[in-house]
């Protein structure tokens, strides 16, 4: 049925209607925020790479031939403007890196302390841990990361994320077979 | 190296990819196996606590903010015009640039508005000096026509003023001092406040000018 209603809203958006087109946006919009957030760790650089994933999709959708789903072809396009973008990112970032460095040592003692305090609704531990557990996940190499939001925090298939990957399903499972034994190791302390 | 295989395993599982047969593979190794049951405790223990991560969401109207922003952008990539709330307040603005205009217009048009008239008072004074006059000599020689005629009654009233001289200064007093009030008072006989910044004293002496051109002329008629 949202296949179906998709085809008929895909058809119009080719048209050029803007209107058919935010019907699409509206119903992908959570998810690709979501996406974007998972790999950018940062809201508002989420919200501008969601913005541009549905101007590129507008943009493009004349030339989207429906092999894979409208889903699949937005969370492609997505996580191709995000891999971009964490990559201009890094490199920015390395002209920076001492004085990042010495901000975030005095940065991370505060928020160690915050870290430390007892959340009202989780037992510190459970925080710590989670805490720990992004900072893991947001220094795994892009595609990694982009695999792991796919799968874990998207539900996809091995095979759905590897289309939005350009990659085989072998791949996938090899990769997250890698991000959860390196998770494993470096949350070793916190899992004991 | 035996376990490595197993693990990799447990990840496939996990993300629901393991095939029955090779479940069936799995299971037999963990039974016998305390280090792949800790590692699986491990990995579920980890995969529910990223489950409860990076939810960012935003309220509603962050989203509707979002999609206004959105629609904008793609009617922009499509040629069409914005229509987004940015767009409505151009229109409001549009709108009030359009009544501003009219009122301005209002203005501009008032002196024509005066000169209107002022040429009815001047026809209904005629009128009125025409039927006393006529009425004290031969009232009965006046034709309806003739009295609401226009060119006829202001004939009749060149006449009748070129006559009566304190006649006709009362009368060219009488319509100067009309022209000023209505220049300057409303509908409800209030002055409007925006006269005093729309017409200040240049566009009352514009008038005054004009009505004393008037006045000039029509002694010189006379």
């Amino acid at each position: 049925m949202r296949a179906e209603e998709d085809r008929q809203l895909i058809e119009q958006a080719r048209q050029g209607e803007v209107e058919a087109f935010m019907m699409l946006a509206k119903e992908y919009e959570h998810q690709i925020f979501e996406l974007t957030y998972h790999l950018t760790a940062n809201r508002e650089d989420a919200a501008d790479l969601t913005q541009e994933t549905f101007l590129h999709a507008f943009r493009a959708i004349k030339g989207f031939r429906g092999n894979s789903s409208f889903r699949t072809w937005l969370h492609r396009i997505a996580v191709n403007l995000s891999l971009n973008f964490l990559k201009k990112r890094r490199s920015q970032n390395s002209h920076f890196e001492d004085v990042d460095r010495l901000e975030e040592e005095g940065r991370e003692k505060e928020l160690e302390t915050v870290r430390k305090m007892p959340s009202p609704e989780d037992s510190s531990l459970s925080q710590e841990f989670r805490t720990n557990l992004e900072k893991v996940i947001e220094e795994l190499p892009p595609a990694y990361r982009a695999t792991f939001s796919l799968v874990v925090l998207e539900e996809m298939s091995h095979q759905e994320a590897a289309r939005i990957m350009g990659c085989s399903e072998k791949t996938v499972s090899w990769r997250m077979h890698e991000i959860r034994k390196r998770l494993k190791k470096k949350l070793q302390p916190f899992l004991a | 190296m035996k376990c490595e295989k197993y693990q990799k395993m447990i990840s496939d599982r996990l993300d629901g990819e393991l095939s029955w047969r090779k479940g069936k593979r799995l299971d037999r190794h963990l039974a016998s196996c305390p280090l792949c049951r800790n590692y699986l405790a491990a990995q579920k223990t980890i995969q529910q606590e990223a489950l409860r991560i990076g939810k960012a969401d935003y309220h509603q109207a962050w989203w509707l903010q979002f999609e206004q922003v959105l629609q904008e952008k793609l009617r922009l990539a499509a040629g069409q015009p914005a229509d987004d709330l940015t767009a409505k307040e151009n229109r409001a603005g549009h709108n009030e640039e359009k009544e501003h205009k009219s009122k301005s217009k209002k203005w501009v048009l008032r002196p024509a508005v005066v000169r209107a008239l002022s040429l009815v008072l001047v026809v209904a004074v005629a009128a009125s000096f025409l039927i006393i006059y006529t009425r004290q000599g031969q009232p009965e020689e006046l034709p309806l026509t003739m009295m609401l005629s226009y060119e006829e009654s202001y004939l009749n009233l060149g006449q009748v003023l070129g006559e009566d001289e304190a006649t006709a200064g009362d009368f060219i007093n009488s319509l100067e001092e009309s022209i000023l009030e209505e220049t300057m008072s409303d509908e409800n006989g209030k002055v409007p406040l925006e006269l005093e910044f729309d017409l200040p004293l240049n566009g009352y002496q514009e008038e005054i000018n004009n009505l004393q051109i008037e006045k000039e002329s029509l002694k010189e008629g006379l």
